[in-house]
């Protein structure tokens, strides 16, 4: 391309009609692609596409909006909160557990704090019952609380402590080991305990099937070395009060697995237990009338204007009681109908139609 | 990046011109010069070199405290002398590093990049653990990315354009994709799959960073040891420096001020030199100045007589002594003042003496000159300024857009920051039984923390937001940016109606940067000769004694549109006839072969009455014209059988019908501006004394016989409009019989006139006058000067776009009038035609303060010159909101068939635009300028051309093109916005400056109309859509901060966000970008209309940006909120709790993902097979990269990095209705509302383009109006309007590229160096030359020229182009522009 001026083409001759062609060596190729001439749907919005299909949408959402609404409506739900319940034994009898407890925290006194409480169920709740402990204003899905574990450790690495700083490492008598489980979230774990008697005695929970296959079969892993290696080479994370073994099966523990899967947001709900269905008690079914429900009360919340919480709910297929999608979805369906109408009459009135449009100088 | 600070033509030219000259030069840097060898030992010159380096760095040193030059002294011979001022030397320097200062130098070059320094720091930022909330991953992903892309593609830019034509764009483009692809890979490998531990992530981080430092560094380095070594091969030359009397070589960095060097022919021209003896007479020498100014054609300089005297002798030149004292160093090239003291006279010194660096001799064996400018100082240099890294104003735009992204982030950062302030004192502080705050963090006494520990805290996550919200930054846009603009580039390449088959031309984008920036040109600065026209001019009619010829008619009398099918007459009956030479009316030959004498006395004035001089190529005639006009009517006479053969001084001879007739020439009036005509007065054979008179048709008429036949007068002047009319130059002959005994009469008197000592010049007019009296019409002529193909309507195309189009050339007013009607620049129905013509500074004044004031009264009261701002307004109007809608079908500033229906233009000539471009001036004239449809410079300098196109970049907001073709119009198209250069026939220098080149001009519509627009469009529709995917994609995290204890927790999995912009979201509008079009390229041809909201900027501006934003605003909110109402608090059917996070992020994301690739695919009007596969591929990609990812893969593979929390959530989520149903209802409610307001503007207010594409798309359903409704434009074509032209005062068009003072030349036998030679050169008074002349003449009678060696000959034609253009237009020195016209607003009534 460059040639110097000298050796230019015989460029734009106006005698060049008798010469031989020239070499077109230059010439672009004439494909369709390099002519951005590639076959092509060219899509227009029209009258006779959109409007049909905002209508479908309103129709599509409407029923899925009243079913959804109908689900949510279905659930049965008992939530209380009991953070600031009385004490109902022992010597602090009638205080305020939360008190007492970061009384308890602030003089390093270990006592055992027990509320009772009274629920009063209005109707018989029948299918599956769910029992859900939930707190309110607790950051599991703070940055650096998320962060602060290590997946290694839980699925059988004992060893490995990954990011779980500043929970990482404990001292044992001047000798720096790891702790396990290690982190923040591990070191936090929730450790209130529920029990639930009503008119036909103690009701029984179930712990089977609370925990996503996922997590049981693949993420959280029992140590292949002995126990007994693994406790002595580790120690506990500091606000626990047993060591890991002390949890019913470890590692494998489903209230730990259930605590460490961290929250989305700072009011969350997890699950507890659930209804035995085979108990003769209460054969699935748990009557109107008055419960009692004891409270091992150990876990502070106070301090951070936390809130405890025990929930007693049915599902129904959409899940939990949350009417939030079945009215976002009829909303929506009534107002694409609407939408629909509106630009019916903008068309008609107002509109181009195609013709219209494509006459154009 | 790779801009050279100085930019030597001559080095540029060189090493471009030939192949070979790399390895030349890498011979003469490795090894010694061969012709230094001889007389140098290798040592010596190796120690010789470094002292000269030495020196030169002292001369660095000191120069910069050297005051700034006034005025130079300098004397020859005499270097001491001449030490003493510390001129610089004649050492070039282009290249930017030496050895040591290129680490520095170029790193700070990279980091110059605000991308770049940006995304460095953000690095940094990464590799701190505690501030870090995503692993660097995310970060060197996309950066890596941007320095390979943009590194390829400079690469490409800078070294491979000259050979990447010729290679298949396959090989270069595929390796670079894979190479990014491969980069891309392993350090995703690497990342996702090694536990991220900070140490490790250190140098993971800094050795991709370093390496494409490295790379671009090496890049830079080898451009620059390019330039080293044409700097060095130029420097290295050889010149002959006269010293004590003997000739000595020395290299061209050796030549100083004061120096005398001896040039042969052929050679460059080392320095500035005053020019002191040649080898030809008269001190005269010839070069050739197309380095310098573009002109192919040879200009002649001419040596004082008193230094010429000293010829060859080197002992007199060594002894020459003299004292020159002249102008400081500048760039102007067609003025030079100094004075030289020599031998106790005082001389002149003028441009006329000086040969400028650039220049190569030519047709000279030898000549003498003496240094006056080395180096940076010469003209040349001076000239050549800085290459001007171009950008567009979307990248400025850009940068704009980016600093407000920035400060909206750090406002975003600055709010969380406090925020968490807040929340740590609040809760956080608290909340330390689970979570504490890291004492080696957060310093001070343990057991005190308070509020201290709070604001370090918080200060901390300041940066921990701006790493987590740094996309709102969007990186990857400028990679996609520049594949984008890469491929906009081989659009142009690879367009085969871009490809100008005659001279196997395609189109080139030779930078890849500036591809949208033609859509948005409102300004055309266009060259004219060369560019507009052909630079040939044809015989193409004549009116003799009141018939017209020319016109092919058919039987019934009708003319015939002459086209490629008509036979041209054969001329073959004789035997001197030229091929090319084209005719069509059989009429003038039947009329001539008749012997018709009217006819035969036009033909023989036109063989007559020129200046001509004749001149033999392989044993043909050929003529050696001053200006293509005069030797289009020699050769028409020639071809029919009049045919001028010869010249003497003294004498003509022609041949008609084979028998020469030989005239005696007895004095030539010579032609100038003022009197617009020139006449010979001859004696024949017989006796009989004749005068033939040409010139311009006001001029002749009004010089005539009273008893000439008044019929015929009108006539011919009812002929001369009907030529006028049709673009052609006219003129007028007439003939005058003189009786013997007033010729001598009169002779006397002449003689008496031409050696007066005062007014010599107003003295010989006056008697010219006398004579061109009383004069007998014979007819009139009609030349064409033919234009390129496709020119009018090329820019009548563009007159609809919008595109205002500026002439700006050397020619003459009247040359540069007439091409602007023949290309439909100026129309008949324009209003006024402004004239500007003024020579003072007071005129210029009040003829533009005139002109603005007519304006503004037409304009209304209001003063505004109103198109552009009424077309404005009219178009926001019709603006959709959406931005998609831009250009209402009701614009009718235009005229329904696409030409302007009134409006003025501007001719305004150089002069004037001197006293124009001045501060006091320069706005009136601008304002005047913008208003006109069409402007038209005539007579400006190269230098001028740039401050033209300079003003209007200045002072409007409008994007400027320029196009040219000529090294005179290099200053412009590195001025201008775009500059396109024409690879035409004078040379490549425009090419290789410009940043497009195109094969003909017309390819300038495709260029703008089509590809132009079609890359604005692109680029803006991929910006609009960039912002917004970025905003929705990254203000999510902004929301979530809210829940998430301002702890810069992110929303989507670390992994993903590297992903997103990268991978998931980037492919569909990357294609998009480089795919997509509203209207196709003849819609866009048709309808040019659809160009204009591009200058307007209304596809991409600050409204649009900001519409952008807020889409993606309301999108991250509704992204984040609906999955936040359904996932809250909830729970699956089976009870198992749904309010984690993993299955929120997962929620979100793969809605977002979804989201904005429904909104591609809605925004994507042009779905080829590869958008296709690019929208349904990434969808496609993601969920298959989630299900493989987060459950194929072994836990133990993830277990490491943050994702394992994650591990499993795509089957839990995926079996949940609740995924589902927030997903479907996020996408109806984001796109419902796009789609909505889309239909509601298109459906009630459509666009043009709308409108157009519907169109496209139902051909068939067209109402059927006939196809000339259907074409925007009518085919241009020459008409003969039967009306008065209003033309007719422009017609006057004699000779338009005519120069002065040759006829002197002729008679004096100047041109003739065998009579030189002959006579005794007792000086060089002209009187005394000229009875020489007669002399020789009379001994030796009416001797042909034909018999004179052919050598003599050649070197006489050689000298023709030399001396017009020596005082010639794009020299258009001030003195040598006559005072024509009365300086008046000569405005044209439109009636």
């Amino acid at each position: 391309m460059a040639d110097g001026p000298s050796t230019s083409q015989p460029a734009n001759g106006n005698n060049g009609a008798n010469e031989p062609e020239p070499v077109k060596k230059n010439k672009p190729k004439a494909t369709r692609l390099r002519q951005q001439k590639l076959p092509a749907w060219q899509p227009i919005l029209t009258a006779s596409t959109v409007i049909p299909a905002i209508f479908a949408i309103g129709i599509i959402f409407l029923p899925i909006g009243i079913a959804l609404y109908l689900a949510s409506d279905g659930v049965y739900e008992y939530d209380f909160k009991y953070t600031d319940c009385n004490i109902t034994e022992g010597p602090d009898k009638d205080k305020i557990a939360s008190d007492v407890l970061t009384e308890n925290l602030k003089n390093n006194k270990n006592s055992t704090i027990i509320c009772v409480l009274v629920l009063k169920l209005d109707k018989d709740i029948t299918g599956d019952i769910f029992f859900y402990y939930g707190l309110d204003n607790f950051y599991q899905n703070h940055r650096r609380y998320v962060k602060s574990r290590s997946d290694a450790q839980l699925a059988g690495d004992y060893k490995s402590v990954g990011d779980c700083a500043p929970y990482a490492y404990g001292d044992d008598n001047g000798v720096k080991k790891p702790i396990a489980p290690c982190g923040a979230v591990a070191n936090s774990m929730f450790n209130d305990t529920f029990t639930l008697s009503g008119p036909n005695g103690p009701v029984t929970f179930s712990k089977e099937g609370i925990v996503w296959n996922v997590d049981k079969e693949k993420k959280f892993k029992n140590p292949s070395t002995p126990k007994e290696t693994v406790l002595k080479e580790t120690v506990k994370p500091p606000n626990w009060r047993t060591d890991i073994y002390g949890l019913e099966g470890g590692f494998e523990n489903v209230d730990f697995i259930i605590w460490m899967r961290t929250a989305a947001l700072p009011n969350f709900r997890k699950l507890y237990r659930k209804l035995n269905t085979t108990d003769k008690l209460y054969n699935g079914v748990l009557k109107a009338g008055t419960y009692n429900l004891k409270i091992n009360y150990n876990y502070p919340v106070k301090s951070f204007n936390g809130e405890k919480r025990f929930i007693i709910s049915t599902t129904s297929w959409a899940g939990a009681k949350n009417s939030f999608l079945g009215i976002a979805y009829l909303v929506v369906g009534v107002f694409c109908i609407v939408l629909g109408v509106v630009f019916l009459i903008i068309h008609l009135k107002f509109g181009y139609s195609l013709t219209e449009l494509s006459n154009v100088r | 990046m790779s801009e050279s600070t100085f930019c030597d033509p001559l080095t540029m030219h060189e090493l471009l011109g030939k192949p070979n000259a790399l390895s030349q030069s890498l011979m003469s840097v490795g090894s010694l010069p061969k012709s230094t060898g001889t007389f140098a030992a290798p040592p010596t010159a190796v120690a010789e070199k470094m002292s000269s380096i030495f020196d030169r760095c002292c001369c660095a040193l000191r120069r910069r405290k050297k005051p700034k030059e006034t005025e130079r002294r300098l004397k020859a011979n005499d270097r001491p002398y001449n030490e003493q001022y510390r001129y610089t030397d004649n050492y070039i320097k282009t290249s930017k590093y030496n050895m040591f200062s290129f680490v520095p130098k170029n790193l700070f070059e990279q980091f110059q990049r605000l991308a770049n320094a940006y995304f460095i720091f953000l690095m940094i930022l990464q590799l701190i653990p505690q501030i870090s909330s995503l692993t660097p991953l995310t970060t060197i992903l996309p950066l890596i990315a941007v320095l390979a892309v943009t590194a390829g593609k400079d690469a490409i830019d800078d070294l491979c354009v000259p050979w990447i034509s010729s290679v298949p764009w396959e090989t270069t483009a595929l390796p670079l994709f894979f190479v990014l692809a491969c980069t891309a890979l392993k350090d995703g490998w690497d990342d996702l799959l090694i536990p991220w531990v900070s140490s490790i992530a250190w140098y993971s981080t800094a050795i991709p960073l370093f390496f494409v430092l490295f790379v671009s560094a090496v890049k830079d380095g080898y451009d620059d040891i390019q330039r080293h070594r044409s700097d060095n091969q130029v420097n290295n030359r050889i010149s002959y420096v006269v010293r004590d009397g003997k000739l000595e070589e020395e290299k061209w960095m050796n030549v100083k001020v004061g120096d005398i060097i001896r040039m042969e022919n052929d050679h460059f021209v080392a320095a500035d030199l005053m020019l002191l003896s040649t080898s030809e007479p008269h001190g005269l020498c010839y070069v050739e100045t197309a380095e310098l100014d573009g002109e192919t054609n040879l200009k002649a300089r001419q040596a004082l007589p008193e230094t010429a005297e000293m010829g060859d002798s080197l002992e007199q030149i060594g002894k020459f002594r003299a004292e020159v004292t002249c102008e400081s160093p500048n760039n102007n090239l067609n003025r030079f003042e100094g004075r030289m003291v020599t031998a106790g006279q005082t001389l002149p010194i003028d441009n006329e003496k000086m040969l400028l660096r650039g220049c190569i001799l030519r047709n000279t064996r030898w000549c003498y000159g003496l240094v006056i400018f080395a180096g940076r100082d010469t003209k040349l240099m001076m000239n050549s300024g800085k290459t001007k890294f171009k950008r567009t104003s979307l990248d400025r735009f850009l940068n704009v857009l980016i600093m407000g992204i920035v400060l909206f982030l750090l406002s975003m950062c600055l709010i969380c920051s406090i925020l968490c302030g807040v929340w740590e004192y609040t809760t956080g502080k608290e909340f330390q039984g689970y979570l504490k705050w890291d004492d080696t963090i957060v310093p001070g006494p343990p057991g005190e923390k308070g509020f201290k520990q709070i604001v370090v805290i918080a200060f901390l996550m300041f940066f921990s937001y701006v790493i987590l919200l740094n996309t709102v930054v969007p990186i990857s846009l400028y990679v996609s940016v520049e594949i984008i603009r890469f491929m906009h580039s081989w659009w142009i390449n690879w367009d085969e109606k871009m490809y100008y088959a005659k001279g196997d031309v395609a189109s080139r984008a030779r930078t890849t940067t500036l591809n949208e920036e033609l859509g948005q040109v409102q300004y055309i600065f266009s060259d004219k000769t060369g560019t507009l026209t052909q630079n040939i001019m044809t015989f193409n009619k004549c009116s003799i004694n009141g018939h017209s010829y020319g016109d092919v008619t058919d039987e019934l009398g009708n003319v015939l549109e002459i086209d490629e099918r008509m036979k041209p007459l054969d001329f073959s009956f004789n035997p001197l006839y030229e091929p090319k030479f084209t005719f069509y009316d059989e009429n003038l030959l039947k009329d001539v072969k008749r012997g018709n004498k009217e006819v035969s006395e036009f033909w023989r004035l036109l063989a007559l009455c020129h200046t001509v001089m004749p001149d033999r190529k392989n044993g043909q005639l050929v003529y050696q014209a001053q200006s293509p006009d005069e030797e289009a009517l020699t050769s028409a006479a020639r071809n029919f059988g009049f045919v001028f053969k010869s010249r003497t001084p003294r004498s003509i001879t022609i041949e008609v019908n084979g028998e020469e007739e030989t005239y005696e020439l007895l004095c030539i009036l010579d032609f100038n501006n003022v009197r617009k005509r020139m006449s010979v007065i001859l004696k024949d054979s017989e006796g009989h004394i004749k005068l033939y008179c040409k010139g311009a048709d006001t001029m002749i008429l009004a010089r005539l016989s009273t008893d000439s036949s008044e019929r015929l007068h009108a006539i011919t002047n009812a002929h001369l409009d009907k030529f006028a009319t049709e673009g052609l130059r006219t003129l007028c002959l007439a003939v005058k019989p003189i009786t013997d005994k007033y010729w001598e009469k009169w002779q006397k008197r002449q003689q008496d006139a031409s050696v007066a000592l005062e007014n010599r010049q107003d003295l010989l007019d006056a008697i010219y006058e006398e004579i061109e009296t009383d004069m007998t019409l014979i007819g009139a002529t009609a030349i064409e000067d033919k234009l390129q193909d496709g020119v009018p309507e090329t820019i009548a195309n563009l007159a609809a776009a919008n595109i205002k189009i500026w002439v700006l050339t050397g020619d003459k007013q009247e040359t540069a009038i007439n091409i602007g009607y023949s290309c439909r620049l100026l129309t008949e129905n324009m209003r006024e035609v402004f004239v500007v013509d003024g020579e003072q500074k007071a005129e210029v004044e009040v003829q533009l303060k005139d002109i603005k004031r007519r304006l503004d009264r037409a304009n209304g009261s209001n003063g505004r010159p109103g198109a552009p701002q009424v077309m404005i307004a009219s178009i926001q109007t019709d603006n959709g909101v959406n931005g998609t809608s831009v250009v209402g079908a009701n614009n009718d500033q235009l005229g329904d068939d696409g030409e302007p229906t009134e409006g003025y233009a501007l001719v305004i000539n150089g002069p004037s635009l001197h006293h124009a471009l001045s501060p006091a001036l320069e706005r009136t004239f601008l304002d005047i300028g913008c208003a006109c449809q069409a402007v038209v410079c005539c007579r400006v300098t190269p230098l001028q051309k740039a401050m033209v196109v300079d003003l209007v970049k200045r002072n409007k907001k409008a994007v400027t093109l320029s196009v040219g073709d000529g090294a005179n119009d290099v200053s412009m198209i590195k001025t201008a916005h775009i500059g396109v250069g024409i690879s035409g026939q004078e040379g490549m220098q425009a090419v290789l400056a410009s940043d497009y080149s195109i094969g003909q001009f017309r390819y300038l519509e495709r260029l703008l109309l089509v590809h132009g627009r079609w890359s604005y469009f692109r680029m803006s529709k991929f910006l609009r859509y960039f912002f917004y995917k970025n905003f929705a994609f990254t203000l999510a995290h902004f929301w979530y901060a809210f829940f998430c204890g301002y702890s810069a927790q992110t929303v989507y999995d670390p992994v993903f966000i590297a992903c997103y912009n990268l991978f998931f979201t980037s492919l569909p509008v990357l294609i998009l970008g480089m795919f997509d079009q509203d209207v196709d390229d003849a819609y866009s041809m048709r309808f040019p209309k659809l160009y204009i909201p591009g200058q307007y900027n209304l596809f991409f501006n600050m409204r649009i940006f900001i519409y952008s934003v807020l889409h993606g605003l309301v999108s991250s909110l509704v992204l984040f909120f609906i999955p936040y109402g359904t996932m809250h608090l909830g729970y699956n059917y089976a009870g198992l709790d749904m309010n984690d996070y993993s299955l929120l992020a997962f929620t979100v994301f793969s809605s977002l993902v979804v989201i904005v690739t429904i909104q591609i695919a809605l925004d994507t009007s042009y779905w080829t097979v590869f958008n296709h596969i690019c929208i349904w591929g990434s969808l496609i990609f993601y969920f298959s990269l989630t299900l493989v990812y987060y459950e194929a893969l072994p836990f133990s593979w993830v277990n490491g990095s943050q994702s394992a929390a994650n591990y499993g959530v795509a089957f839990r989520a995926m079996a949940s209705p609740h995924y589902w149903l927030s997903m479907l209802l996020t996408a109806v409610v984001l796109l419902l509302p796009v789609v909505a307001n889309r239909f509601f503007w298109q459906d009630t207010q459509p666009s043009y383009s709308d409108r157009l594409r519907v169109r496209q798309q139902r051909p068939r359903e067209m109402p059927k109006k006939g196809p000339t409704t259907d074409l925007p434009m009518r085919p241009f074509s020459r008409k003969t309007t039967s009306r008065r032209s209003r033309r007719g005062s422009l017609r006057s068009g004699y000779a338009f590229s005519h120069q002065q003072g040759f006829g002197e030349l002729i008679t004096k036998g100047k041109l003739f160096p065998n009579l030189g030679i002959l006579l005794p050169s007792t000086g060089s008074a002209p009187g005394a030359l000229g009875k020489g002349a007669s002399s020789s003449h009379a001994k030796k009678s009416l001797s042909p020229i034909r018999e004179q060696p052919p050598g003599f000959i050649a070197a006489a034609a050689a000298a023709l182009p030399g001396i017009q253009l020596a005082t010639g237009n794009l020299f258009a020195s001030t003195e040598s522009i006559e005072s024509g016209s009365l300086p008046s607003v000569d405005h044209i009534e439109h009636f």
